[in-house]
């Protein structure tokens, strides 16, 4: 079993955020990388073994939704938390074709770390060995069993 | 209904507390000292990111931000509390108006950014109590006791569209009635049983109790008050030791019910989502403090799946999932209840026709038009203010399944939203239930060995909504031996 943490990619316009949300996040990952706009944001995550990151939806360049795109043709999977301002409707409903794993409200940095840390566990566990839910109903047959007990 | 019989004290004699964060360190002593001598409790916030923290641990009256405030700055805080805490009374301080007007800003302008008042240093104490004070936001604990009038049990004639209902027997009222009550006698017609301030009499109120009358009527401009009383009122019922699940259960679907009738009805205010988060809160305790829910599912005929009983379920399914996944938390059960109340409310901009029908007995053309839904909803909370995106996100995504046979966008797997699945999940499950008329262990006997449906909908999450059935029968047999 991996006891990797991961690593995380913090990308953001505004430098104040990407300092103040890397000292947040410093202890949850294995390293922090950040970029500053769209562009340095997909050439850092080709560099690197990126487990998860954060991203801003309205960004100079390249914006969240260009850039899941981008990284979604090379990487299904990494999962994306996208860490957004006010006014950005139409690129919050567009963004959500390319698969986002989650949503916080800026300048919120409650739960942050909560999410952060399952993004991370995520993006190091993978999808691959997802399965099917119906594989799994002779489990949920099992589990039934122990409420049917009930009716005997 | 049991007539609870509490003595509700008067809360607006609790002390206020109010919220201070400016770094003029010998103003915010001065104002401590003056305000503690009136018994109000004066709290402060050393900088913006404290401020931002105390806002979210702790209730306060009203919050004096001064815009010099710093580590956050008070722009920040503003947004934070503005998202966060949007009934949260706010009110600015800056060292003179030019301040704003540099900045190009009226006082007009603060106000829609959800500012309530704003005060120019230097300013008097007494001001700032006057503005502390201010004009409440309407709570029933505004309502002054009036003497019983004579002018009782009249009939009046009135609009049938005026006014809402709930069942008689699962009424509650303090010692005072905070709204004028009705019983109905035929179309448009009333009698009025109840003055709003005036002293409940249970005895009159039992009299009225008779097979024919079901329903308490009283008006829908009073909805607000009556969900802001049934807020209190029903924290203190589910913590309540004495009082017996049934009654728990129906207050907190009274209270979600009609709460989501206003929020559907009138839209959603800055004072409506934290209500909304207030009896999310209710749910969760009453499912977590009450592990046993065997009331729920032998009872579950009385809980009418249409209107807003199906979003109460909803919510109440939701909640029983999230509080059995593994990365649940607090936050994330909130966001998940909190969208699974809203997750339909893009079906008020469809046809009337459509939005009540059963999906399952729509024509191509009807289900073209349904399908809509998801994202109507997404853009009238994109239009509402205070309302989370993961909320927003819940809302266009409800409908999206795991096998890709969902809609708007068809996505499948991992790219739907997780918290989205779950509200998708739950929201099947309801509609299971009213489809098949049959309690929810019944509904779970349907639904496991269909492979069809099971294919819709993430494995984890279902053993979730099984685990959280399994728990409350572990509680209830317990109890039988």
């Amino acid at each position: 079993m991996s006891t990797r943490k991961g690593n995380l990619l913090i990308i953001d316009d505004e430098k104040l955020i990407v300092e103040r949300v890397s000292m947040l996040l410093e202890d949850l990952a294995d390293e922090v990388f950040t970029a500053y706009d769209g562009v340095e944001g997909f050439e850092v995550f080709q560099e690197n073994n990126i487990d998860c990151i954060i991203c801003d939806i309205k960004m100079p360049r390249l914006n969240g939704v260009e850039l899941i795109k981008k990284i979604r043709e090379v990487n299904k999977e990494v999962p994306f938390i996208f860490y957004t301002g006010h006014g950005s409707k139409e690129l919050m409903m567009e963004v959500v074709k390319y698969g986002a794993f989650d949503f916080l409200d800026k300048p919120n940095l409650d739960h942050l770390e909560e999410v952060v840390e399952r993004g991370l566990k995520l993006g190091v566990k993978g999808t691959s060995d997802l399965k099917d839910s119906s594989d799994f109903i002779s489990e949920y047959q099992d589990m039934m069993k122990e409420l049917d007990e009930d009716d005997c | 209904m049991i007539q609870l019989n509490l003595k509700l004290k008067r809360w607006e004699s609790m002390n206020k507390k109010y919220l201070i964060s400016d770094p003029d360190t010998r103003l915010v002593s001065d104002i401590k000292r003056q305000f503690e001598k009136d018994g109000i409790v004066i709290e402060v916030a050393h900088d913006g990111k404290q401020a931002q923290l105390m806002t979210y641990n702790n209730q306060y009256d009203a919050f004096l931000l001064d815009m010099e405030t710093k580590n956050h700055t008070a722009l920040e805080v503003l947004k934070y509390c503005t998202v966060n805490k949007p009934g949260l009374k706010i009110i600015l301080s800056a060292k003179s108006k030019d301040y704003f007007v540099s900045f190009g800003l009226k006082d007009s302008d603060l106000k829609k950014a959800g500012i309530d008042d704003v005060l120019y240093k230097p300013y008097q104490l007494n001001d700032l109590k006057k503005i502390f004070e201010g004009k409440e936001k309407s709570t029933w604990k505004n309502i002054k006791e009036k003497s019983s009038t004579s002018n009782n049990n009249i009939i009046v004639e009135i609009n049938d569209e005026e006014l809402t209902k709930i069942p008689i027997n699962d009424f509650v009222s303090g010692k005072i009635v905070i709204f004028d009550c009705f019983v109905k006698m035929n179309n448009k017609k009333y009698t009025k049983i109840f003055n709003q301030g005036e002293n409940f009499n249970q005895e009159k109120f039992s009299s009225f109790k008779n097979e024919t009358i079901k329903h308490l009527y009283f008006f829908k401009k009073d909805r607000a008050q009556f969900i802001s009383f049934m807020n209190d009122l029903t924290e203190k019922i589910i913590d309540s030791e004495k009082i017996d699940i049934g009654t728990k259960v129906k207050a907190t679907k009274n209270l979600t019910e009609k709460y989501l009738e206003e929020v559907y009805i009138q839209n959603i205010s800055k004072n409506t989502v934290d209500e909304g988060i207030a009896i999310i809160s209710k749910i969760e305790k009453l499912i977590a403090k009450n592990k046993d829910l065997s009331y729920f599912m032998d009872q579950y005929e009385e809980f009418n799946p249409e209107d807003f009983g199906h979003l109460f379920l909803v919510t109440f399914f939701s909640t029983i999932i999230a509080q059995n996944l593994e990365w649940g938390s607090p936050s994330t059960t909130e966001k998940i209840a909190f969208g699974s109340m809203l997750h339909d409310i893009g079906k008020l901009k469809l046809p009337l026709e459509i939005a009540e029908m059963d999906a399952l007995k729509m024509s191509d053309k009807q289900f073209n038009l349904y399908k809509q839904h998801p994202r109507l909803g997404a853009e009238i909370l994109y239009n509402s203010r205070g309302v989370p995106e993961p909320v927003r996100q819940i809302v266009f995504q409800h409908h999206e399944l795991v096998n890709g046979s969902g809609f708007p966008n068809g996505l499948s797997g991992i790219k739907i939203y997780p918290l989205a699945k779950i509200v998708s999940l739950a929201d099947y499950f309801a509609n299971l239930l009213k489809r098949e008329k049959c309690k929810p262990l019944e509904a779970l006997r349907i639904f496991i060995p269909d492979k069809y449906e099971i294919v819709k909908f993430d494995a984890e999450i279902i053993k979730s909504l099984i685990s959280g059935f399994i728990i409350k029968k572990d509680k209830a047999r317990e109890k039988k031996v």
